[in-house]
């Protein structure tokens, strides 16, 4: 006698898999959660069939992006209709919309393909931890995140620091507690902190601003 | 050993108070501590020598002039900008960081050292100096709230890898 069933079921069943993306880079966790999206880590693998298997991606929020991305760069919109078309940089569309990032990235790692939004709509992302129980109940396995989860000086113990060697030795005449440090710190009201620049006229000329330019800054009348 | 420096009245201000403590280090990192006491109308200032770190320094095979990150490189161990422990011994409570003076850096390691501490600065593993580093420029910004774009985690890479490529060091 064969027992086919179980063999059968365990290699065509859809696996739920969960994915922390706290601390993680999107763009090396999307290439790992496309690859799986699509079924290639399974050995009945084929380019046109729906062998993928579904991921609940959570802590997207606290996803970790390379060097200065947050700041310097920006995703840009641009669909068919007049005006659309914005610079959003990546801290603000974080802000709006804190599961977009790591959507964006997985997409960018799938092919081109009929079958990509098929693909992508088994991947679940959401914010924090709070997943709900009818997908929660499905996951049965993790996928492990590259990166390791730095510490923070708040979060470093005692005994940390004593058994950690020093790095050079301390000269005889150190003070290190200044008494009057306090009188170089002013802290500033916020009317005088600088509002935000928006350059105007020909040398602003590509520049496609996230936010509303109101047609009344563009000249200053004087009605005396 | 303590040596009377001055008597004079002093506004006591409550230094511990006003200050806002932001690193939180367990230990006093610095070999001689001063202490102010007031009695009736005559303010003391001691100095005392306190503990001495060198039963627990780390202690290289090489020449004497060669700094200890050079060394470290030579043996291929590279700091990062998340090993705080490290970069920790190199800052003051206040959080400004020490002259190469004290610290025995030389000037490449010092620039690196810089830079990690401005990285880890900007990914939040440390936080901003409570105190303006210069006497001209006074600190403008309250220290506890970060700009937008550092509230979102961040990482960076490898020192070496991104001077090579000439890119942006967190200046």
């Amino acid at each position: 006698m064969a027992f086919n069933k179980a063999q059968q079921l365990a290699t065509f069943s859809r696996v739920w898999y969960l994915f922390d993306a706290k601390w993680q880079c999107p763009h090396l966790s999307g290439e790992k959660i496309a690859r799986i999206l699509r079924g290639e880590h399974k050995p009945i693998y084929y380019p046109g069939e729906s062998t993928g298997d579904c991921v609940v991606a959570i802590n997207t929020r606290h996803v970790a992006l390379r060097n200065d991305a947050w700041r310097a760069e920006a995703l840009h919109v641009r669909r068919e209709y007049a005006k659309t078309r914005y610079d959003i940089p990546l801290f603000k569309l974080h802000e709006l919309d804190p599961t977009k990032v790591l959507h964006l990235c997985v997409l960018n790692c799938m092919p081109m393909d009929n079958t990509r939004r098929y693909d992508m709509a088994r991947l679940y992302t959401f914010p924090d931890d709070a997943v709900p129980a009818h997908l929660l109940r499905n996951v049965c396995d993790q996928i492990r995140g590259s990166r390791v989860i730095p510490k923070r000086l708040d979060n470093v113990t005692s005994d940390d620091i004593e058994k950690f060697p020093q790095m050079f030795k301390w000269p005889k005449e150190l003070v290190l507690d200044d008494l009057d440090r306090d009188k170089f710190v002013r802290i500033v009201p916020p009317e005088e902190i600088p509002k935000r620049q928006v350059m105007l006229g020909q040398r602003a000329g590509r520049q496609h601003y996230w936010f509303h330019v109101s047609t009344s800054r563009h000249e200053e009348v004087k009605i005396n | 050993m303590s040596f009377l420096l001055s008597t004079f009245r002093l506004i006591n201000t409550n230094v511990l108070l006003s200050s806002k403590r932001l690193l939180h280090l367990t230990q006093p990192v610095g070999l001689k501590k001063i202490t102010e006491n007031v009695q009736g109308n005559v303010t003391t200032y001691e100095g005392e020598y306190i503990d001495d770190n060198e039963r627990n320094v780390l202690k290289l095979s090489g020449p004497e002039e060669v700094c200890i990150w050079c060394k470290l490189d030579r043996r291929s161990i590279h700091i990062q900008h998340t090993d705080v422990l490290v970069l920790r011994q190199y800052l003051r409570k206040d959080g400004t960081i020490l002259p190469p003076e004290i610290t025995g850096l030389c000037p490449k390691q010092n620039e690196k050292l810089h830079t990690l501490i401005r990285q880890a600065r900007m990914t939040g593993l440390i936080s901003y100096p409570t105190v303006a580093v210069t006497k001209r420029e006074p600190l403008l910004v309250d220290p506890t709230l970060r700009p937008e774009f550092e509230q979102n985690n961040s990482y960076w890479e490898k020192y070496e890898v991104l001077k090579k490529k000439g890119h942006y060091l967190g200046q």
